[in-house]
C-alpha cells in the first residue's frame, strides 16, 4: 500500500506509543506519581528499567502514562490549528480582497510577538493547566498553516484547471476542497508533522515553567526538563524522555512522508 | 448574412488593469488590455481570432467567460448581459457556454481521475453518478478516447490526449458556444491537424457556435468561417477565412501573413517586406492608431485619431485610414 | 572540400528509473563551412539531444552511454579531454538557447554578460571592450545598444533577449552556431525577424549554422540542408530541395502535408 517502507516503520513506532497510551494503566509497573525519597535519581536496573527521576519516580512508568498527555495534547493541537488555519487560508486566499487584508493582519499581529512569550501571557490569563496550554498552542498554531495554505491557494489560483472548474458551474466551495485542497494537501502534511514535534517542545518549555501540567505530572517535556539539572549525574532522566520524544516525532515524519506520497497519484503507483 | 439573434455581442468592451505602487498603492498607470471591442458572431459560425502576445484575445476569452469583469461596455451572450450574475445563473451560463484551454498540461486536475474530471459537470447538475459515467463513457468515444480511460489520471496521458480529454469535459453538457483559446499550440504538428480534425466533426454533430483563439494564421484561416484579427486590444481586420491570405486589407494583418515562413525553399523572397521593431507594451499604447509607428503606410491622421472599425464589401471590415492605397 | 563538422554514427543512451533507453540511434550527418543545416522532428525525436552532444552539454545522468565520433578541425570532440573542450566551446562553436530567460544570467546586464565572454575568450579590455559589446547589440539589430547594454534581461521583450542571447554567442567569432529552437517562444513577426537576422550572420560572417526546430516552415525559410529525425533516427537527409520535392520516408511526407 505503501510505496516507501520507512512508512510502516511510522507506522509502527506510533502504533507503538498509541499501545503504550491506552494500555499505560495496565504496563506500567508502578503509579507514576508515586513519590520514593529513598530510590531519587536510581539507575536503570531490575526494579526500575529505565531508572527514577528525582522524586523517585519510576521512569519507564511516568513515559507511558506521559505518552497519553503528550500524543493526546499534540494531536489534538494540530488538528484543531490545522483545520482552522487551512480553512482560513483557502478562503483568503480564494476570495482575496478584504477578507485577506483583514487575515493577513490578524497573522502580521500574531507573528510579532514571541511565540513563547504569547504563550506565557494566554497561560498566564487563563489560568496554568494543560487544557489552557492546548488552547493557548492552538491560538498559536493556526498561523503557520493559514500562511502556507494561502500561499499556496495564490499560485494554484491561475492555474488553467482551477478557471475549468471555476466555468463548470460548481459552488466556490466545492473547487476550494475538491480541486485546491487536494492539490497542496502535501505540503500541508509536511508542516503537520514539523508543527507535532513543535507542540510536545512548547508543551515542555510551558510545563517547565510551571504553566501547564501540575507538577509531578507525567508528561514527557515536564520530565525532559526536570532532568535538566541533574543531567550531569543521572543522564537517564533526560534521556529517556528525550528519546521518546524523538521516536515519536520520527514516527509522524515517516508517516507524514508516506502519506504524502500515497496521495500524489503520480508517486503512487498502485 | 446578420441575424438579429448573435449568439456573442460585444459592444465597446474595455479591460484595463490598474498598476499599483508605492506604499499607498496608488494608480501610477493602467495595463490597457482591451481598448473598445465591437464583435459579434451569429449562431453556427466558426470565428478565429487571431493576433500576437499582448493583443488581448486570451483576455477577451476570459471576459467572455466571466473569470474577469470588464472595465467598461457590455458583453451579451444570446441576448444576456453576463456581467454580475448569481451562482445559480452562473451555473446555467456554463452550461451553454463552455472553454477549452491553451495548456493540456495544467486544465486537468492532477488529482482527479478522468471519469470525475469529466463527470462532475453532471454530477454538481444533479445527476447520478451511474448515470453521468455512461454520458462520460459516450462523450470519450465522440473524441476518439477508447479502452480503459476512465480510472486513470491526467498524467498518464500525452499532451494530445489530454487536450481530448479537456475538449470531452467542455462538451459533455451540450453547449451551443464553445470558445477554444490556442486548442493546439502546445501540440506537436501532427496532432495539431488530427485535434482540430475532431474539432471540426464535433462542431457539426452538437451544431457548435465556436471561436477559436490562436496565433496560427494558416490553421485558423482553414478552420474558420471569419477572422477578426487584434493588434493592442482593437480589433483592426475582420475578414472571410479564405479571404485572409490574399486579401487582407490592414497593414498589420497583411505584416502577419508576409511574416508567416514559407512552405517551399523555393518561394523564398529576397527583400520581403518585415514589419520592424516590436510591439510597444499596453502600458504605453502610442497615440492614434496603435500600429501607427510601425506601419509603412503611416499618414498624419493615424497619429492623432483612432481608426473605426469600417465596412468595405459585406463581410470584410478593416480599421485603417488608409486602406486604399495601394500596398506593393 | 572538407566538412567543417562531421557527426559519426552517434549513438546515445539515457538511464532512467533504472531503465536504459536509447535515445540516438546511429545518427551520421556533416556540416559545411557557410551552410545551415535544418534539423527538424517532433517531441522526443532526439534533435535537441544530437546538438547538445556536440558540445557535451549532457550530463551523466541521464547520459548513460554516448559512442561514436564528432569530428571538427581533425579532432573528435567526444574524446577532447575537457579543457581542450571549454576551449571550443563559445569560442569555435557557440549555442543558443530556446527559452533566453532561463540561459541569460538575471542578475547582470546584457552588458555585463557579452563583456564577461569577450574578457574570458578575447581578452579584450577596457573602451575596446564596450564598443565591442554595442557592435555586437548593433549588428543583431538591437535598436540603440549603447543604451540597452545596461538593461537587464527582465526589461528587454522576448524578441530583444533573443537577439541579445545571439550577440553573446557571437562575441568570440564561432565558427559555427547551433541553435536550439530559438524562435519556438516568440510572435510570428518577432520569428520573421529572427530568422532574417540568422540569415544575415551566418551570411557576412561565413558562419555554418544547425538551427534545431519542430516547424518544417521555419525549415523551408533559411536551410539548405535538412535533417530529419524521428525516435533517435534519422529519416531524411540531404539538400533542403530534394527532401521537399523527394522525401524517401513517409514520416516526412506527413510532416510535409502538415505545413
Amino acid at each position: 500500500m505503501f510505496k516507501n517502507k520507512w512508512t510502516y516503520l511510522g507506522f509502527f513506532i506510533l502504533g507503538v506509543f498509541l499501545v503504550c497510551a491506552i494500555f499505560a494503566p495496565y504496563l506500567a509497573p508502578e503509579d507514576p506519581y508515586q513519590i520514593s525519597l529513598v530510590k531519587q535519581l536510581a539507575l536503570p536496573s531490575g526494579d526500575e528499567i529505565l531508572g527514577r527521576d528525582r522524586n523517585g519516580g519510576d521512569i519507564f512508568s511516568r513515559l507511558l502514562f506521559g505518552a497519553r498527555i503528550s500524543l493526546v495534547i499534540s494531536v489534538v493541537v494540530v488538528a484543531v490549528s490545522g483545520l482552522i488555519g487551512i480553512t482560513l487560508g483557502l478562503i483568503s486566499g480564494y476570495y482575496g480582497g478584504w477578507i485577506d487584508t483583514v487575515l493577513m493582519r490578524m497573522v502580521d499581529i500574531l507573528l510579532a510577538f514571541p511565540p513563547l512569550l504569547l504563550a506565557i501571557a494566554l497561560v498566564a490569563v487563563l489560568g496554568p493547566s494543560l487544557s489552557n496550554i492546548v488552547i493557548a498552542l492552538i491560538v498559536l498554531g493556526w498561523v503557520p498553516f493559514a500562511r502556507l495554505v494561502r500561499g499556496q491557494v495564490l499560485s494554484l489560483k491561475q492555474r488553467n484547471y482551477i478557471l475549468a472548474a471555476k466555468t463548470s458551474g460548481q459552488a466556490d466551495v466545492r473547487i476550494m476542497f475538491v480541486h485546491i485542497l487536494p492539490n497542496i494537501i502535501s505540503t500541508v502534511i509536511v508542516q503537520a508533522t514539523f508543527a507535532l514535534a513543535s507542540v510536545i517542545i512548547s508543551e515542555s518549555s510551558l510545563s517547565f515553567l510551571g504553566l501547564g501540567a501540575p507538577p509531578g505530572t507525567p508528561s514527557w517535556g515536564a520530565m525532559l526538563s526536570e532532568g535538566k539539572r541533574v543531567i550531569l549525574d543521572a543522564p537517564h532522566v533526560s534521556i529517556f524522555p528525550g528519546l521518546a520524544i524523538m521516536l515519536v516525532v520520527i514516527g509522524f515524519n515517516f508517516l507524514g512522508d508516506g502519506l504524502r506520497d500515497r496521495f500524489d497519484p503520480k508517486t503512487n503507483r498502485l | 448574412m446578420v441575424s438579429s439573434n448573435p449568439v456573442l455581442s460585444i459592444s465597446s468592451l474595455i479591460k484595463h488593469y490598474p498598476i499599483k505602487s508605492g506604499v499607498l498603492k496608488r494608480t501610477t498607470g493602467t495595463v490597457n488590455v482591451i481598448n473598445g471591442i465591437d464583435f459579434t458572431i451569429q449562431p453556427g459560425q466558426t470565428v478565429g481570432l487571431v493576433g500576437e502576445s499582448g493583443c488581448g484575445k486570451s483576455t477577451l476569452a476570459k471576459l467572455i467567460m466571466g473569470l474577469e469583469l470588464p472595465t467598461d461596455g457590455s458583453i451579451l451572450v444570446n441576448g444576456q448581459n453576463i456581467a454580475n450574475l448569481s451562482p445559480t445563473e452562473k451555473r446555467s451560463y456554463y452550461q451553454k457556454v463552455q472553454m477549452i484551454f491553451q495548456d493540456p498540461f495544467s486544465s486537468l486536475n492532477p488529482r482527479l481521475k478522468v471519469e470525475d474530471i469529466i463527470g462532475e459537470m453532471l454530477t454538481i447538475r444533479g445527476v447520478s453518478k451511474a448515470e453521468a459515467q455512461l454520458q462520460v463513457l459516450k462523450i470519450l468515444q465522440s473524441v476518439e478516447l477508447e479502452g480503459d480511460v476512465l480510472k486513470k489520471y491526467p498524467h498518464q496521458f500525452s499532451g494530445g490526449q489530454r487536450q481530448r480529454i479537456a475538449i470531452a469535459r467542455a462538451l459533455i453538457v451540450n453547449p451551443a458556444f464553445l470558445i477554444a483559446d490556442e486548442p493546439v499550440s502546445a501540440l506537436d504538428l501532427s496532432l495539431q491537424a488530427k485535434t482540430l480534425q475532431i474539432m471540426q466533426d464535433l462542431k457539426s454533430k452538437y451544431n457548435l457556435t465556436m471561436l477559436l483563439i490562436s496565433h496560427d494564421l494558416k490553421t485558423t484561416a482553414e478552420f474558420c468561417n471569419e477572422i477578426a484579427v487584434m493588434y493592442l486590444g482593437s480589433i483592426v481586420e475582420v475578414i472571410q477565412g479564405d479571404q485572409l491570405i490574399n486579401n487582407c486589407q490592414h497593414p498589420y494583418t497583411q505584416a502577419l501573413i508576409n511574416s508567416i515562413p514559407v512552405t517551399h525553399p523555393s518561394q523564398r523572397q529576397k527583400n520581403k517586406f518585415r514589419i520592424s521593431g516590436e510591439i510597444p507594451s499596453p502600458i504605453n499604447i502610442p497615440s492614434g492608431c496603435a500600429f501607427h509607428k510601425r506601419c509603412p503606410k503611416k499618414s498624419s491622421i493615424c497619429e492623432r485619431e483612432i481608426p473605426q472599425l469600417s465596412l468595405m464589401t459585406g463581410n470584410h471590415s478593416v480599421a485603417c485610414f488608409n486602406v486604399n492605397s495601394g500596398f506593393e | 572540400m572538407t566538412p567543417l563538422l562531421e557527426v559519426k554514427h552517434l549513438s546515445i543512451d539515457f538511464k532512467l528509473n533504472d531503465q536504459i533507453i536509447p535515445i540516438l540511434k546511429d545518427i551520421s550527418f556533416t556540416l559545411n563551412k557557410g551552410e545551415t543545416l535544418g534539423i527538424v522532428g517532433e517531441s522526443g525525436s532526439g534533435k535537441t539531444v544530437t546538438v547538445q552532444s556536440i558540445l557535451r552539454l549532457i550530463p551523466k545522468p541521464p547520459l548513460y552511454r554516448i559512442s561514436g565520433e564528432i569530428w571538427f578541425k581533425q579532432q573528435d570532440l567526444l574524446q577532447l579531454p575537457l579543457s581542450d573542450l571549454r576551449r571550443i566551446r563559445g569560442q569555435k562553436i557557440a549555442y543558443i538557447f530556446q527559452e533566453p530567460m532561463t540561459a541569460l544570467n538575471p542578475v547582470l546586464t546584457i552588458g555585463e554578460q557579452i563583456s564577461e565572454m569577450l574578457k574570458e575568450h578575447q581578452k579584450i579590455k577596457g573602451s575596446d571592450l564596450k564598443e565591442k559589446v554595442i557592435e555586437l547589440l548593433y549588428e543583431t539589430g538591437i535598436p540603440s545598444p549603447e543604451l540597452r547594454v545596461n538593461n537587464y534581461p527582465h526589461e528587454l521583450s522576448g524578441g530583444m533577449r533573443q537577439r541579445a542571447m545571439i550577440a553573446m554567442a557571437l562575441s568570440c567569432d564561432p565558427e559555427i552556431l547551433l541553435a536550439d529552437e530559438p524562435t519556438t517562444a516568440l510572435d510570428v513577426t518577432i520569428q520573421a525577424q529572427i530568422l532574417d537576422l540568422f540569415q544575415k550572420i551566418a551570411r557576412d560572417r561565413g558562419m555554418a549554422v544547425i538551427f534545431v526546430t519542430h516547424d518544417l516552415s521555419v525549415i523551408a525559410e533559411i536551410a539548405n540542408q535538412v535533417l530529419v529525425m524521428k525516435s533517435g533516427t534519422i529519416m531524411d537527409y540531404g539538400d533542403i530541395f530534394t527532401v521537399f520535392d523527394h522525401p524517401t520516408s513517409d514520416y516526412t511526407k506527413q510532416l510535409l502535408a502538415f505545413i
